[in-house]
């Protein structure tokens, strides 16, 4: 089951929150904690970290958009080991 | 406080600051407060029409252009432009993406009172102004909960060269804070006020004052601009 990557807490006011830019695509595996989509208000970015490790599936917010606390960026599919982080079609 | 430092040796020492940081259980942060040697940065508010000649122009003239992962336009770095980094714990300290900005434009607005600078904060931005136009700049980024980047403050750098970046989104004019004061800004005096500004804006008592890194190399280079 995919896992949400969500706008995070990050303001204590309600100023709006724009996506700057993606750091990862669709069909890319991702660490848990590698940086996935960047935020930004005036001046400040904010990078958002993945929940969990596995295959980014979709980018649901595209940059420029703008979002608040709790919406969905986009989603993860987990993967079921570690190895499968290392897993290479080539091999 | 660290002089006229490289960007990319400045950006290293940054990140390795940021790991430590982010290991430690304390709320201790790190400041780096230098000037660079000239560099156009541009940040993710920016895009190429702020720069006024192509990076191959930029590139005959000896300036480099970079795309940052900061906040901000496109700025260009040089002496007399002071360069504030600070690199804060904000998960640990309680403070929010727009705690942090509104902590680096007070601390700015205090500085500027106590220079004597009647300056502002654009709405809905980060843009601080005065007088005669736009003299500071946010450019700051957080990750892992830590902040890096930060601020410029244009004291006293040569406006020839900052005239080749339209820094400006709001249609004023860029300055600096000596054209602002009608003479000649302290760097010294602005540096001081900044550093102490902020250590108060964010609660920090105690403070250790470093002006030198083993890993840093203070520099000079020349550019070549057409006048």
């Amino acid at each position: 089951m995919s896992t949400p990557i969500l706008v995070p807490s990050v303001n204590s006011s309600s100023q709006p929150l724009k996506v700057s830019l993606w750091l990862t695509h669709a069909g890319e595996e991702v660490a848990s904690g590698d940086r996935v989509v960047e935020l930004l208000i005036p001046g400040v970015t904010f990078d958002v970290e993945a929940p969990c490790a596995g295959r980014i599936v979709s980018c649901e917010c595209q940059a420029g958009a703008e979002v608040t606390t709790g919406m969905v960026l986009g989603w993860i599919e987990p993967l079921n080991s570690e190895t499968d982080l290392d897993w290479n079609p080539e091999d | 406080m660290l002089g006229c430092v490289d960007f990319d040796s400045i950006l290293t020492l940054q990140e390795r600051a940021l790991q430590e940081i982010r290991q430690q259980e304390t709320d201790q942060a790190t400041l780096f407060v230098c000037e660079h040697p000239p560099i156009i940065t541009v940040g993710r508010e920016g895009s190429h029409a702020q720069l006024a000649e192509s990076s191959q122009e930029f590139k005959a003239s000896q300036l480099d252009v970079r795309w940052v992962n900061r906040g901000g336009g496109a700025l260009l770095h040089a002496p007399g432009q002071l360069a504030v980094y600070p690199l804060l714990p904000l998960k640990r300290m309680g403070l929010g993406m727009d705690d942090f900005q509104n902590g680096l434009v007070q601390s700015l607005l205090r500085m500027c009172a106590e220079l004597g600078i009647e300056a502002e904060r654009f709405p809905d931005s980060a843009d601080i102004f005065g007088r005669c136009g736009q003299f500071a700049f946010l450019g700051a980024a957080i990750k892992s909960w830590i902040s890096y980047y930060g601020l410029y403050i244009n004291v006293s750098p040569d406006m020839k060269l900052q005239r080749l970046i339209d820094a400006n989104q709001h249609d004023h004019r860029l300055t600096s804070l000596s054209a602002t004061l009608t003479r000649e800004a302290s760097m010294s005096s602005v540096r001081e006020s900044i550093v102490r500004n902020l250590v108060q804006q964010f609660g920090y008592q105690q403070t250790h004052i470093f002006t030198r890194h083993p890993l840093l190399h203070r520099v000079k280079k020349k550019v070549y601009v057409h006048p």
